[in-house]
């Protein structure tokens, strides 16, 4: 990883050097008393060196399942598949022993989480926080580990940073936590940023704050990001290359610009036909009729048919993967035979 | 409010200039001045303090401030009331047993080993139960988990004064026994208090945090899981001290106790009981002594309780 990546060149990098994160046919499943529920399937998306891909999806869609799924915090009794899923084309995420992937968390992958407050340990200093990864994964004795974490509350813009080392997470206000939890994800210089909804929480003005803080870091340190959002905003904003999720599949893939200018997938279209100017979240729900389909009653046709105002008679029956070339991807039939033209 | 501590913290940084060491946390003596700050604020707290300091006390100068060997009879006075009553008599200021011995002494000399046995057991318990209970919630459903339910439901299931008589009847009775038999029993409210904590906490989004940045299990447990179980554990120590003063007076007047001459209260109560209709200061006094001291070592608690716990120490 050279620190000078410029990003008019990061095409180039992604072609020379493996993805940081190839996910295929993801599958995740919660083992119930006597079921399982599927809620995550045959989801892929990679992760390109230095590129920042946003999940964007509606609440149940499966996107939060998705990044725990990669960064290996599911509950017990969830099931992880996959036909590949490779970290730095390496490391298979799937298969790795918790041992092997402990070193990875918090020092290759790590990850900012929704709700800053809860996810901060509210007894322990938020400098000892930053502190404790780089004492698992660089053995940083007391004093050195301070010393870097007194320069990583620097860096994610706080102020004071050596008196706000020893205070706890309730004396801060939520855009401070958030930047803490951006230190702690950041400290150890990782390869991947997951980001799970992190401004959700905050005002609009400490999410620009965030926002910006977050890609002045990428350009710093050449880290890659999965933005995970329901907030077409913030991806338009942040992200290189877009992923829309419905009812745990990946429904659209596309550049940035392509998916603003064009959107395909009847959904994606849905989407942001629902967000209005001013980025309010409950409206995106109200205005497309009907709700995402329970995961223990998924149609075996396409998810979104339901709710599709251009469904036709083979939507219910199975759903289709469209390529469209240069990366771009739609799940819909609208499209199937622009992939037999090109 | 929050600005009060940050400044503080940033004379306490000019003090010691291009230390390496950027400490906010000021020294520990500076630590131990503003506990002490918040302890006089609370007034349950300080009465609470002074209480148990007054025990502690009672307990180390027994045998100089006491009015006579706790053993001494009297007997031309048996059965005297306090001195404030008709035929009480400043010689013995709470009065005189059955057999003329005077209850304060007894009571002076009781402390020592009615906390002593009290306090040891509960810190037995605590120990055991906290463990075995964060290790069991960390991993409900788990093997372990499975054994030590069982362990706890079977232990539900039999009085735990029966289990205590059983052992010490088969090991014979002595202070250091009852001690250890005490705090061994004693685990399982614990156990059961501090597994239902732990079992809502791990599913906090800390925790799965602190699981993101690669920590390991028993890290996790000990950094992030057990003190956050604290509170819950020194709520459950309070009682447990109570219940084990009872216990041990309860046994003590099964003769499997403490044995005489060594005094407790427990043990001074239940003599009292066959002349609660004649004589009610015999039990009383010694009952008091152990209301008073429970309470005090309840007020401590929520004290203690709330000092752990940064968010409440801020406010006051």
């Amino acid at each position: 990883m050279t620190a000078t990546a410029d990003f008019p060149q990061q095409r180039i990098m992604t072609e020379k050097h493996p993805p940081v994160l190839e996910v295929e046919k993801l599958q995740i499943s919660f083992r119930g008393d006597d079921s399982s529920t599927t809620v995550v399937e045959d989801v892929s998306f990679t992760v390109g060196r230095g590129e920042v891909v946003g999940i964007v999806g509606e609440s149940g869609s499966g996107k939060s399942v998705t990044s725990y799924g990669i960064m290996g915090v599911l509950p017990p009794n969830a099931e992880v598949t996959a036909s590949k899923m490779f970290f730095a084309g390496a490391h298979d995420l799937v298969r790795l022993p918790s041992k092997k992937r402990r070193r990875l968390q918090g020092k290759e992958i790590s990850m900012v989480f929704q709700e800053p407050l809860t996810s901060l340990n509210p007894l322990m200093s938020v400098g000892k926080q930053i502190a404790e990864p780089l004492r698992y994964h660089e053995k940083l004795s007391r004093k050195e580990a301070k010393r870097r974490t007194v320069e990583a509350l620097r860096s994610v813009g706080i102020p004071r940073a050596e008196q706000t080392y020893s205070s706890y997470p309730h004396e801060l206000s939520g855009g401070m936590r958030q930047r803490i939890m951006i230190a702690i994800a950041l400290v150890c210089e990782p390869q991947l940023l997951i980001a799970d909804e992190p401004t959700t929480a905050l005002d609009v003005s400490v999410e620009a704050q965030i926002l910006r803080l977050m890609k002045k870091l990428r350009r710093t340190t050449g880290t890659s990001i999965l933005l995970i959002t329901h907030d077409l905003g913030v991806i338009a904003e942040m992200a290189d290359r877009v992923v829309v999720m419905y009812a745990g599949q990946v429904v659209e893939e596309a550049e940035v610009y392509e998916l603003f200018r064009e959107p395909r997938h009847p959904y994606t279209k849905a989407l942001m036909a629902s967000t209005p100017k001013i980025e309010e979240v409950r409206d995106e729900l109200e205005s497309i009729p009907g709700a995402v389909p329970t995961p223990s009653k998924m149609p075996t046709g396409c998810r979104f048919a339901a709710r599709c105002p251009k469904a036709m008679e083979i939507c219910s029956e199975r759903p289709p993967e469209v390529e469209l070339g240069s990366g771009a991807k739609t799940r819909c039939w609208l499209y199937a035979e622009q992939e037999t033209g090109s | 409010m929050t600005q009060q501590p940050l400044m503080e913290n940033e004379t306490s940084t000019k003090a010691a200039p291009g230390g390496p060491a950027v400490s906010g946390s000021g020294g520990s003596a500076a630590v131990v001045r503003r506990r002490l700050r918040t302890l006089l604020q609370s007034p349950a707290a300080t009465i609470g303090a002074l209480v148990l300091l007054l025990c502690v006390l009672t307990a180390l100068l027994a045998p100089f401030i006491s009015p006579y060997p706790p053993g001494q009879q009297h007997p031309q006075d048996r059965l005297l009331p306090p001195f404030w009553l008709e035929g009480g008599s400043t010689e013995f200021l709470l009065g005189t047993d059955n057999l003329g011995r005077d209850i304060l002494s007894r009571i002076v000399h009781g402390v020592q080993v009615t906390l002593l046995v009290s306090g040891i057991a509960v810190i037995i318990s605590a120990v055991l139960g906290v463990t075995l209970g964060v290790i069991s919630g960390f991993y409900a459903g788990g093997w372990f988990d499975t054994i030590i339910q069982r362990l706890v439901d079977a232990n539900m299931a039999i009085p735990n004064i029966l289990l205590i008589l059983v052992i010490i009847g088969s090991m014979g009775p002595s202070t250091v026994t009852l001690t250890v038999v005490l705090g061994v029993t004693g685990w399982v409210i614990f156990a059961r208090m501090v597994r239902a904590d732990v079992v809502s906490l791990r599913e906090r989004d800390f925790v799965r945090a602190a699981r993101s940045i690669g920590t390991r299990d028993p890290v996790m447990m000990m950094r992030h899981i057990l003190p956050n179980v604290m509170p819950t554990t020194i709520v459950v120590a309070t009682l447990s001290f109570g219940t084990n003063i009872v216990i041990e007076a309860s046994l003590s007047f099964l003769g499997l106790g403490i044995q005489p001459p060594t005094v407790t209260w427990g043990y001074v109560l239940n003599e009292g009981r066959d002349y609660l209709a004649t004589a009610w200061w015999i039990a009383t006094f010694p009952g008091l002594a152990i209301t008073i001291t429970v309470l005090a070592i309840m007020f401590l608690g929520d004290w203690l309780r709330d000092v752990l716990d940064p968010r409440e120490k801020k406010r006051s």
